[in-house]
């Protein structure tokens, strides 16, 4: 194999441990490194399926949060037995958990959503957010409305020095892994079959599916590949937050800001994200200090106006801009 | 326990409240189906109009009757405002763009709501007393929001059948190239009816406020989104018509189940209407993609 093909992932890999390594050296970063490697991620899962296959998806949040749940609830039926299991296996079946939740979820909602063409799509994924919101809070189920926190749990079961470890630090850890594993995946995704038959989908549909892509599947494929990925993100989240609400987990915020990093970096990229989310992450982190509660009032004029004139987003205007150059190969 | 005399009660206040619905609704599908833009932000039209109601309200001591007329026109200059400043840019690109984009106009909405008149919810009192169906008292407010929307829906469709503009509107609908040929201006037809919808889907939060008395907040809105494509998808997206007698069904469902699950005691029935809503629009569109109304 060979390894000059797959240079533009390495330095992106490069670039992320580089800034894995100012995270674990200079602890002032911490706070706004973990904030952006969660965006990214966010950002990058989102971009998995709404990039590729260019319909909006805007209930992204619930796989989010149901990781989050299925996570929280993992952690606290594990531990609540007289012998809690160690560290590590609680943690890894929290993930799992969450991810096959996702995955169920993903597969119910998109074996019929994905039949639907585009503002169809949007209309079976919009009340996905608040159906399971409401579907928590009305059976009371994981806590209904009062939420889950899963903070005495944890120190009980060990102790408070391994609590701290595990918040924040360990947290960010998993978080970055979940960011490393989605930006492979969406890499192996587009340089395979599969990505080749969803660039045709965007382009014309009926077209590929003429010529025998079978679009169907090829959309469910993704789109189930990104929502277990978004449950895992959450399952991440639910350790380092170790508290969830319904208010909160269903935000909508968090759908605008991963459709916000994606098109400002470039939907259907696999740099994009992470470019949007570095500039959005340190905007974002400067907005909450300055103007504490107003960053959805900035970031929806933003994205209207990123709609109407850079729909390509960043990377996007540079592949434009070095057209034919050695630049244009290096944005994936 | 449960009489008949009951069900035919709640099945009456189900009417009046899927009239409102229907009205609610209108706006998406007119939307929908004239421009092809699908109106993501749908609920937080209807939240601006509630605040309208309530502001005149409370400063001026306006009945919602007389408000929803000032939330039409409120609703009608930001449909000609958006047109021209945004849809008009983004029409006839990637559906993306415009689905993006009224997403985050709604969330704009709410935001400026939030930060003019904080996150609290606020509410008001039209008090008219009430009417006795069956031994059940139904507030006027209720009968007269019911009435009212029906009235809305009856000039709309005058409008939209016995003028000229509501004919090019139609034409458009059928064919705009060929519309276009036959001397209609179909760029001024498209913002015309972008003005017309959000008109009447403000003026349905104006009138919200005679079914619901309190709970205005900045982020009521988006039950009403869900439930509007509920309905929308439940009378054929694309038909204005379609999606008032789509909403008139919806509200006796609605009202029904709410008994129901009231009477099964399976958790909060409010939430789980809420739920249900959401589970309806997977199933419509699961065995009728078309909508259960069109032939």
């Amino acid at each position: 194999m060979d390894i000059r093909t797959h240079r533009s992932l390495i330095i992106l890999f490069l670039v992320s441990l580089i800034l894995l390594f100012v995270r674990v050296g200079i602890p002032e970063t911490r706070q706004i490194l973990s904030i952006l490697f969660f965006y990214i991620a966010l950002s990058e899962v989102f971009n998995l399926f709404t990039g590729l296959t260019l319909y909006v998806c805007f209930g992204y949040v619930a796989f989010v949060a149901l990781g989050m749940y299925g996570g929280g609830a993992t952690i606290k039926y594990l531990l609540s037995a007289s012998s809690p299991p160690p560290l590590a296996v609680v943690l890894a079946c929290a993930f799992a958990v969450a991810g096959i939740l996702a995955l169920i979820l993903a597969l119910a909602v998109g074996w019929i959503s994905v039949r639907l063409k585009g503002a169809y799509f949007a209309i079976a994924t919009i009340g996905l957010n608040e159906g399971l919101k409401n579907l928590i809070e009305g059976t009371g189920i994981w806590g209904g409305s009062s939420g889950l926190v899963i903070a005495n749990d944890l120190i009980q079961s060990y102790n408070y020095d391994t609590f701290i470890f595990v918040t924040s630090e360990l947290a960010d850890y998993l978080i970055f892994t979940v960011y490393a594993v989605t930006i492979l995946c969406i890499y192996l995704v587009i340089k395979s079959r599969l990505g080749y038959g969803l660039a045709a989908l965007r382009e014309d549909e009926e077209a590929a599916n003429v010529m025998g892509v079978n679009v169907v599947r090829y959309k469910l494929i993704v789109f189930v590949i990104s929502a277990t990925l978004a449950g895992m993100l959450g399952a991440g989240k639910m350790i380092k937050d170790v508290a969830i609400y319904p208010p909160q987990a269903f935000a909508v915020s968090y759908t605008v800001e991963a459709i916000v990093i994606s098109m400002l970096g470039g939907l259907g990229t696999v740099t994009g994200p992470v470019i949007g989310g570095l500039i959005y992450g340190v905007l974002k982190y400067v907005l909450t200090v300055s103007f504490p509660g107003l960053q959805l009032l900035a970031l929806a004029p933003a994205l209207m106006v990123m709609c109407v004139m850079f729909p390509y987003g960043i990377v996007g205007w540079l592949r434009r801009r070095f057209k034919g150059s050695k630049i244009e190969s290096l944005l994936i | 326990m449960v009489t008949a005399e009951y069900v035919i009660f709640v099945t009456i206040a189900g009417v009046m409240l899927g009239t409102f619905y229907g009205l609610a609704t209108i706006g998406l599908s007119f939307t929908f189906g004239i421009l092809r833009i699908l109106n993501s932000g749908h609920g937080s039209f209807v939240m601006i109009g509630a605040y309208i109601s309530y502001w005149c309200f409370a400063l001026l001591g306006l009945p919602p009757l007389v408000s929803s007329l000032l939330a039409f026109a409120v609703g009608f200059f930001m449909g000609f405002a958006l047109y021209h400043g945004l849809i008009s840019r983004v029409l006839g690109g990637p559906e993306l763009i415009s689905l993006v984009l009224m997403f985050a106009f709604g969330i704009f909405l709410q935001e400026v709501a939030k930060f003019s008149w904080s996150a609290s919810p606020r509410g008001f009192t039209w008090g008219l007393g009430s009417i006795n169906i069956f031994g059940y008292e139904y507030p006027l407010t209720r009968l007269i929001g019911g009435v009212v929307s029906a009235v809305i829906v009856l000039v709309l469709y005058v409008f939209l059948f016995r003028t000229k503009s509501g004919n090019a509107i139609r034409s458009v609908v059928e064919d705009p190239e060929g519309a276009a040929l036959c001397g209609v201006n179909v760029s001024r037809v498209y913002a015309l009816s972008l003005a017309i919808a959000l008109g009447l889907t403000v003026a349905s939060g104006a009138l919200s406020t005679l079914f619901v008395s309190g709970g205005i907040e900045p982020y009521m809105g988006d039950p009403y989104t869900t439930r509007a494509f509920a309905i929308a998808v439940l009378g054929g997206l694309t038909s204005p018509f379609g999606s008032f007698l789509a909403g008139l069904l919806f509200g006796i469902i609605e009202n029904l189940s709410y008994m129901l699950l009231s009477l099964a005691n399976v958790g909060n029935p409010f939430s789980m209407t809420r739920f249900l809503t959401f589970a309806m629009i997977l199933l419509v569109l699961l065995i009728r993609p078309q909508g259960l109304l069109k032939r």
